[in-house]
């Protein structure tokens, strides 16, 4: 029996908009297993993204709760929440959100910041994690002068740098063409197959999401569940 | 990549608006640096043997004369230890660029009265000798390479000779330093009679009287005496004490201290909003990026932190800069200076207040910012961008 990673209970997420409360999910309850590569599609405004940030605790639900390896999460404070991100969760946005003034391999140690590395062993482990993604020889390139596909393979080799548990990607390949869309979506296949990294990613596009695992359908907060693996 | 490395290229990421930023704290510190040296060395009170000397100038003010008259008649005075007087020259070697601050004295009662002077062996005697002899200050023989036994002519740019000449010859008889301040050996005295004798015009009069008394506890009587002696006469008179008539010379260039706070006053509020508005807008522009370094991990303490250190490092780079600029232009303007108003040059309590300043600088325009980042909402950056 798979071990289950990451607990989603009974929880919900309201905000107001004005006078009115505007409620996203209502008791929702979902398990993300270790090991898992999880796509989560869904109209827009039906919640994913919503739902990626609570799983990576970047966003708090209004009720229930949230276990990471069996250890509840939602309820730390905003720099215990800060440290579980750091040690336990790596990043992958539409829009790269690289450091403009950095290199590939500065962009890519920044996570290392925060650990009690030597400035030597950050370097080694952000070279390694450039040379996962196929980009050893861009390392003193700014993102300026990569490509999008290039500057995601950069956002890709900070999410794992730190060697995180879960890899939560929002929209990977939203701005990317379609040849470039496969290679990222590749590599993140590579990183769940090959390193056993879990990802949960969110996506509109169904060619994408065909390189999950499995998909789950987010709609008026409440999953319906297709599995594509088969 | 270490967390100093990151702050250093957010500093320098626009390194046009981050420079002219610099030069704008650098030109106030500057400023600070130059007019605080100013301001030193215009309001501190003399020390020594200065602090208790009296000066007796004419009542309208201190470039009107007084008969030569009034030193015998002073001496007459019970509390008068010595007096002498001295002379304003108007002096300059060869060019009138070349300026010197130069008096003619009494230069067996001056040398008397000023007994900080110090002078190499045999230099006094040879001085009090020689008719044309003149003692020059170190930093001023320093200044023209003059030695003792140059000979010199000195040109007056308010007097003349009967014969028509506009210079002086003169032999150096001693070079002197100032026991008491450093500033004070950059000027050259003569003796008056040789001047006094050949100058076209102002024949017997002289610019001040310089007073030492018996007892210095009553000076304020000594003055009251003396300008009480000379009241309703043709040349009134007004008797302070040396360091007073210091302070009434510097209030002839304006209130230095006001000018001082001003002038930096207005200069900081300036710094102030260009840095703070700076600041502000560098955070505004950085929100998606602070988002992404609070979603990877890095926490609301250290994003205040790196925001801060931002802003005191472009307050200290900038203002150790001008303070540094400022030490220089003393160094070089400050010699010239020094004719007129005294040493030019920064110190200890400049320097410390300086950093105080850059502190208080890089506090109050990095606080507001640094605690924007530090409140900037993931999600609502994220949404924004």
């Amino acid at each position: 029996m798979s071990e289950e990673l990451v607990k989603v209970s009974r929880a919900g997420k309201a905000y107001t908009r004005g006078k009115q409360k505007v409620s996203i999910f209502d008791g929702l309850d979902m398990g993300i297993e270790k090991g898992a590569f999880l796509a989560i599609m869904g109209p827009s405004g039906s919640g994913k993204t919503t739902l990626l940030n609570m799983l990576g605790g970047v966003d708090r639900p209004t009720s229930g709760e949230i276990l990471f390896q069996g250890k509840r999460v939602d309820n730390l404070s905003e720099s215990a929440l800060a440290a579980f991100r750091a040690g336990h969760i790596g990043f992958i946005f539409q829009f790269y959100n690289l450091m403009p003034m950095l290199t590939a391999q500065q962009n890519v140690e920044l996570p290392l910041l925060l650990t009690n590395q030597s400035a030597k062993q950050r370097r080694e482990r952000a070279a390694a994690a450039l040379e996962i993604v196929g980009l050893s020889d861009r390392a003193k390139h700014k993102p300026s002068e990569l490509s999008g596909g290039q500057q995601q393979r950069v956002a890709i080799a900070r999410a794992i740098v730190s060697d995180p548990e879960l890899i939560l990607a929002d929209e990977p390949t939203g701005d990317l063409d379609r040849e470039t869309a496969n290679e990222v979506l590749t590599m993140l296949q590579e990183l769940n197959t090959g390193y056993g990294k879990t990802i949960v990613m969110v996506t509109h596009d169904a060619e994408a999401a065909r390189y999950a695992k499995k998909t789950l359908h987010l709609d008026k907060g409440v999953f319906v569940e297709k599995d594509l693996s088969a | 990549m270490t967390s100093w490395g990151l702050i250093l290229k957010n500093l320098f990421r626009k390194k046009l608006r981050t420079f002219l930023t610099i030069f704008a704290i650098l030109v106030a510190f500057l400023i600070f640096g130059v007019l605080s040296a100013a301001q030193r060395t215009l309001t501190e009170p003399p020390t020594g043997a200065a602090a208790a000397r009296l000066v007796t100038t004419n009542f309208i003010n201190f470039t009107q004369p007084l008969p030569i008259s009034y030193v015998e008649r002073v001496k007459q005075l019970p509390n008068a230890k010595i007096v002498t007087h001295s002379s304003w020259f108007g002096g300059y070697f060869q060019e009138p660029r070349n300026f010197t601050v130069a008096f003619a004295v009494d230069p067996a009662t001056y040398l008397d009265i000023y007994k900080e002077l110090q002078f190499g062996p045999g230099e006094r005697e040879a001085f009090l000798k020689d008719r044309t002899g003149l003692m020059v200050g170190k930093k001023l023989a320093d200044q023209f390479g003059w030695k003792v036994g140059d000979r010199i002519p000195l040109k007056s740019n308010i007097f003349r000779q009967k014969d028509g000449r506009d210079a002086w010859d003169f032999t150096i008889s001693g070079i002197f330093t100032n026991a008491d301040d450093e500033s004070g050996d950059q000027y050259l005295f003569f003796h008056y009679a040789y001047f006094n004798e050949s100058r076209a015009f102002g024949t017997d009069f002289v610019g001040q009287l310089i007073i030492e008394t018996k007892d210095p506890a009553q000076n304020d009587a000594m003055s009251q005496a003396i300008d009480g002696m000379f009241r309703n006469s043709s040349a009134e008179t007004e008797t302070r004490s040396e360091a007073a008539f210091q302070a009434s010379f510097s209030a002839q260039l304006g209130d230095i201290g006001f000018i001082v706070t001003a002038v930096v006053g207005a200069a900081f509020v300036t710094i102030l909003l260009i840095v703070g508005n700076t600041m502000m807008l560098t955070v505004r522009e950085r929100t998606g990026e602070i988002a992404v370094l609070k979603t990877i991990g890095f926490t609301t303490r250290r994003i205040f932190a790196m925001i801060l250190t931002e802003s005191l490092l472009l307050a200290f780079i900038g203002g150790l800069i001008g303070i540094s600029l400022a030490c220089i232009a003393l160094a070089i303007v400050g010699p010239m200076a020094s004719a007129f108003i005294g040493t030019l040059k920064m110190t200890w309590p400049i320097a410390l207040t300086a950093l105080a300043l850059m502190a208080f600088l890089g506090l109050v325009t990095g606080l507001l910012p640094a605690w924007r980042a530090m409140r900037t909402d993931i999600i609502t950056a994220f949404a924004r961008n």
